[in-house]
């Protein structure tokens, strides 16, 4: 009998000691893909006011950190500051007049990434010169929401395919 | 003594795992093995395009897959870009190399990896050999066969040289 207790005390330790823990459920939160397409909007729509406005800081606040970007003409920008160092010749040399994005397709990966291709013009003139320019050209970009609520390029790809020039 | 062997035996026996779990993630992100993912791609591809079978080619890139090359239309469906490539061959002629570098290769999600890299690609032009530099950005992803392909992919030549 006492035996009988004994083992029924032991298989009803080893089952309490065994039952399944509740594992830390990893959720990972609905992707709300409203919110980011309009995150994304907005980066847009700051970078045609700052790149129109011949604010390059502006524009550079738009670009992570770490970002990297590459644009067929121009080496790698890599970096704020490596952003900085090929962008500001071009903007000390370039009025740019209008801006413009056209997202194609826009891929929420989750509620800080997106990625991104469409197509953006640019409308400039050259300072001190006659004649208007207009870029149109093909992208495609990461893009990351930062801790402060913006969202950033982290990597973005830039092909212009033609320039158009009115005198 | 007993008592103690059985109450031992019998935790180690009921508390061992089942079996070992599947893994989550092929890989983390930044990991080794997206980048060796990538690269292996990348192999395949310079592997192909050397042959000038665009099918080969495409059959690298996904069902869905969306290219977007300087000097070629956006060009989306494996099929159409099979044809891009077939035409490409027919008008430039197969490479006779490709060098392809990847950069960079990030996991995103356990089947989807972003990759930069570069593309040296020579065809011989008369006599002379004209190699083009490219760059390129790709976003890439296991299919249900366990291949990686290319689900998106932009390039442009940076310079072209000559010998």
């Amino acid at each position: 009998m006492l035996r009988t207790l004994f083992l029924g005390a032991i298989t009803a330790l080893v089952l309490a000691a065994c039952a399944p823990k509740e594992s830390p459920v990893a959720t990972t939160p609905a992707v709300d893909t409203a919110a980011a397409v309009a995150g994304v909007a907005d980066l847009w729509a700051k970078w045609a006011i700052a790149d129109t406005a011949d604010d390059l800081d502006g524009v550079l606040a738009l670009m992570a950190e770490d970002g990297r970007i590459d644009v067929k003409g121009f080496p790698p920008l890599i970096g704020r500051e490596g952003a900085r160092a090929v962008m500001g010749p071009l903007y000390a040399q370039v009025d740019y007049l209008e801006a413009s994005v056209t997202p194609a397709m826009t891929i929420a990966i989750s509620n800080e990434l997106v990625h991104q291709t469409g197509t953006y013009m640019e409308r400039y003139t050259m300072k001190g010169q006659k004649g208007e320019m207009t870029d149109y050209a093909r992208y495609a970009a990461a893009i990351v929401k930062g801790g402060d609520g913006q969202w950033r390029w982290r990597y973005m790809m830039g092909i212009v395919d033609s320039t158009v020039t009115k005198k | 003594m007993r008592n103690a062997l059985f109450v031992s035996i019998a935790f180690a026996v009921a508390c061992a795992p089942a079996a070992e779990p599947p893994a989550a993630a092929d890989f983390a992100p930044d990991s080794a093995a997206a980048l060796a993912a990538a690269q292996e791609l990348g192999r395949q591809y310079a592997e192909r395009i050397v042959t000038g079978d665009a099918a080969s080619v495409a059959g690298l890139f996904t069902e869905d897959a969306t290219t977007a090359y300087f000097g070629y239309p956006t060009t989306s469906g494996r099929a159409n870009i099979q044809a891009l490539y077939a035409a490409s061959i027919a008008s430039a002629g197969k490479p006779t190399g490709s060098q392809i570098a990847v950069t960079s290769a990030t996991g995103v999600t356990p089947g989807l990896i972003t990759v930069l890299g570069t593309n040296a690609e020579t065809r011989d032009s008369a006599g002379v050999m004209v190699t083009q530099h490219w760059r390129w950005a790709a976003a890439v992803r296991k299919d249900a066969d366990g291949q990686w392909r290319f689900a998106y992919s932009m390039a442009f030549p940076d310079s072209t040289t000559r010998k």
